[in-house]
């Protein structure tokens, strides 16, 4: 009898490697329930979130993976090729979203065949065809970018933005041999003139809820480190300049001033940083500021600018004289207010056209479910903006210069000692800029 | 100019199409063409102005329509902005045009036309300024060949397939130390002549407004000669076949370009040609991508992109990611093998009809943003050719037959000029 059972433990342990390891993500109760204004391009949208089983680096490209690997699997009806022939006829798209908690998967279709992507998404998720071969694939393609490569600003704000949402970076699960299930979504949101609730009641209702009690993580809030990284490279003569703060405000009046003083900085071609940097001075095509929303009242602060290798230390200087001068309240109204028109534009466009956007923001507000009518602030806030109270709190909506990180990739022109006294790390090329990240961290 | 972009394809969505009517207009001076495509559903105009000529046309210096392009529109507006300013330039230079994009309310219809209109006169600006916006010009070029490694590694691939380092390749790199004011200026005396320009309105305006501003603002220029396309007449040896490896630390991933020229011999305008050409790329894509994404894992990433001139030649450029552990050389093999055998299995009425609702869908999606709009009209008026609109899209592709499209796809697939690259990614 012992020995019977050795065997059997022994044949377990034996088979365990070529197994796949199932994840499940699923909501326990039924999914919080938004419906937000019909968009204003003819499109309708669903938003499905799903609470992350883990909020590591390596475990949140993996759930990724495998949820870009259920969408482009097959039904029992179509093979995976006509499964994506039947939605590109049909004006059918799914988009992946990680926020700081969840993973999002948003159908968009037009409203004429939206009903037809529910079903589809219904078949989809329900009975997953899950492709190895297809998962390696999208594992691969989930990898982290190597900005130090790329050297595009968006880049390396992404990098960082995942950073400071995912501070760990490996959780030391092995995630090359899974498949994955996503069952009942926690945040429904739903953007559709049609009554299309039938359908997707119908659908929410065909999937399994969570029967274990699985452990959820909290999110954490980090900071990007201070100091300077130096990602030398002798092969380009010129240097990405990326200068970077995350930011938490203490309202929304705080961070629509920011927003607006950061835009007046380097947003468009109206910006100090166009007008000084590029036009007078003649160092960079691109020099431009960032300000990127990463959670309710907190967002990430850039300015940046590819310059030659050998005057980076000299439009540093000008980065920092322009963002005093705007610190110091020196801004227009005529600027402030382009600004203003173009900010409530965008966010507005944003928010008619992109599904994604606005589920994003529902999450930020109402995370915890929405009773009554749905309301970004943010809307508000921006167009009770006063230029005035601006200028007069621009010490206050712009932290110190000093305290924003330094990243300089590419040339060989390396930060001078003086530069080095609040954290230095050389990063390599070849490796992400988390290497850098964490040892300042 | 034609493109077939891919990812809009994977974005494609439906809307009902309108018919948004292309209309020429007559009294327009000595413009090329103009036209206005009269559209309700934004609250804005645009106007773009097309100068038939654009990065191929660098005969001496590569790059020197692209400086122009600076020059003009900052000439047209305030080149240091002395108030901060409310609206972008939008300007851009292409293989074959160079195109000025005003955009604004429906009110501002007059500031539009003559910010337009400022482009076809002889760039004036501070001479410290001209000359030193080579400096940007510089600036953007390095950047850009950073940032998208396909830039550079197409421009070897074309190079080894043309064997040449001007027309439809360039030698932009080595002829950056090169680029000055005065040849600049010349190519703009030269092309930016009334003859190579047209003119498009689109938007929230009436016909008969649109036609009296291109009067209005347009009627003085004079007929002229527009320049010779010298680059139309070279063409690459048939037989050829070369192969290139180089390795770089510039590259994320490795990567195969494989750059082929297909001579479309039976037509004299790719006008004869638009609705065969959209369906057949569209039907390699998908036998393309079946084989080699959905049928094999031996890649990641899988895209082509085609070229047609306005004589019909074509050109298509396939990158090609094979997944780590998998040579050049089996990538290549397994991509020429589903290459050549395409046509093995015959294409069949629904497969075509179901290429005809796939850019029947991308038209519907072009048609729903400001953009992607825009984007359409300019792609054929690059050449010169009336400017196709997603509804008169949809037409064009209901009115091309089977048997169309199954001999421009036979064309395809024959053997002809080749060049391909190995680009080995270094860490």
């Amino acid at each position: 009898m012992t020995l019977f059972r050795t065997f059997l433990v022994a044949l377990v342990c034996l088979a365990t490697p070529s197994l796949a390891q199932e994840e499940f993500l699923a909501s326990k109760t039924s999914p919080q329930y938004a419906n937000l204004r019909p968009m204003a391009n003819g499109l309708s949208a669903i938003s499905l979130m799903w609470p992350l089983n883990s909020l590591a680096e390596n475990r949140i490209e993996a759930t990724h993976a495998g949820l870009a690997t259920i969408i482009n699997g097959g039904t029992e009806d179509l093979t995976p090729f006509e499964a994506e022939t039947f939605r590109e006829i049909k004006g059918i798209n799914f988009g992946l979203t990680t926020l700081q908690a969840h993973i999002m998967l948003t159908l968009t279709a037009p409203s004429d065949s939206f009903v037809d992507g529910i079903t589809h998404m219904a078949e989809l998720l329900k009975n997953p065809e899950f492709s190895q071969d297809w998962y390696a694939r999208q594992t691969v393609q989930q990898r982290p970018l190597l900005a130090t490569k790329t050297r595009r600003p968006q880049n390396v704000l992404g990098v960082l933005t995942d950073f400071v949402l995912f501070p760990e970076e490996d959780d030391g699960t092995d995630t090359t041999m899974r498949t994955f299930r996503f069952g009942m979504p926690s945040h429904v949101v739903l953007r559709s003139e049609a009554n299309v609730e039938g359908p997707v009641g119908t659908f929410l209702r065909s999937l399994p809820i969570q029967t274990k009690n699985v452990p959820l993580p909290t999110p954490v809030v980090t900071d990007l480190p201070n100091g300077v990284i130096f990602a030398p490279d002798p092969d380009s003569r010129e240097t990405l300049m990326y200068v970077i703060k995350t930011e938490t405000f203490d309202d929304y009046d705080d961070f629509v001033g920011a927003n607006l003083l950061m835009d007046y900085i380097g947003a468009y071609q109206g910006s100090e940083m166009f007008r000084v940097i590029r036009q007078e001075l003649r160092a960079a095509y691109n020099p431009a500021s960032d300000f990127e929303q990463i959670g309710k009242n907190r967002a990430l602060m850039a300015m940046s600018a590819t310059v030659l290798s050998s005057e980076w230390p000299t439009i540093l200087t000008e980065f920092e004289g322009i963002y005093t001068a705007i610190q110091n309240g020196d801004a227009t109204d005529q600027g402030l207010n382009n600004n203003k028109r173009r900010l409530l534009g965008s966010l507005d466009y944003r928010l008619n056209t992109n599904p994604r956007w606005g589920a994003s923001q529902y999450m930020d507000e109402y995370a915890g479910g929405a009773k009554g009518q749905i309301n970004f602030p943010l809307f508000r806030a921006i167009v009770d903006a006063d230029f005035e109270k601006i200028r007069a709190n621009a010490q206050d909506h712009l932290p110190p210069f000093d305290d924003y990180l330094i990243i300089l990739i590419g040339g060989t022109n390396p930060p001078p000692e003086a530069m080095r006294a609040q954290g230095y790390c050389e990063q390599p090329l070849s490796k992400p800029l988390r290497h850098c990240l964490t040892q300042l961290r | 100019m034609i493109r077939i972009l891919t990812a809009l394809l994977l974005f494609a969505t439906t809307l009902s199409t309108q018919a948004q009517e292309v209309i020429p207009l007559d009294d327009i001076g000595g413009l090329h063409s103009a036209y206005v495509v009269p559209r309700d559903k934004f609250n804005r105009v645009d106007v773009q102005l097309i100068v038939l000529s654009g990065s191929y046309d660098d005969d001496e210096i590569s790059g020197t329509a692209h400086f122009l392009e600076h020059l003009a529109a900052f000439s047209a507006d305030t080149y240091v902005l002395r108030e901060p300013r409310a609206r972008d330039l939008y300007a851009k230079t292409s293989s074959v045009a160079t195109i000025y994009t005003n955009s604004g309310p429906p009110r501002d219809i007059d500031r539009l036309m003559k910010l337009s209109r400022a482009v076809l006169y002889e760039p004036k600006l501070p001479q410290d300024f001209l000359e030193s916006e080579i400096k940007i010009v510089e600036r953007e070029t390095f950047l850009r060949e950073r940032q998208y490694p396909t830039r550079w590694l197409r421009r070897i691939a074309l190079q080894n397939l043309y064997g040449s380092k001007r027309g439809r390749a360039n030698n932009m790199i080595e002829d950056l130390p090169k680029l000055n004011l005065q040849t600049a200026l010349e190519f703009h005396e030269k092309h930016y002549t009334p003859a190579n320009v047209m003119v498009v309105i689109s938007g929230k305006i009436d016909p008969k407004e649109a036609a009296a501003k291109v009067k209005e603002y347009f009627g003085d220029t004079e007929a002229g000669k527009a320049p010779e396309k010298w680059w139309l007449n070279e063409k690459p040896d048939p037989q050829l076949r070369t192969l290139e490896r180089i390795s770089s630390n510039r590259l994320q991933d490795d990567l195969i370009i494989y750059s082929k020229f297909v001579d479309l011999d039976w037509v004299d305008t790719s006008i004869d040609l638009q609705g065969e050409f959209f369906i057949g790329v569209t039907i390699f894509q998908a036998r393309i991508r079946e084989a080699l994404m959905f049928s094999g894992f031996e890649f990641q990433s899988v895209g082509t992109d085609f070229f047609m001139a306005k004589n019909g030649d074509t050109e298509m450029n396939t990158f090609l990611e094979p997944m780590p552990g998998v040579s050049f050389e089996d990538a290549l093999a397994k991509f020429e093998q589903a290459f050549t055998t395409l046509l093995d299995e015959p294409i069949t009425a629904e497969e075509i009809d179901t290429a005809r609702q796939r850019n029947a869908a991308h038209g519907r999606n072009a048609a729903r943003g400001a953009q992607d709009f825009l984007r359409f009209l300019e792609n054929v008026a690059s050449d010169g050719l009336t400017p196709i609109s997603p509804g008169t899209y949809a037409k064009l592709i209901e009115d091309t037959t089977d048997a169309e499209v199954l001999k421009f796809m036979e064309k395809l697939i024959e053997p002809s000029a080749t060049s391909i690259l190995f680009a080995q990614k270094e860490d």
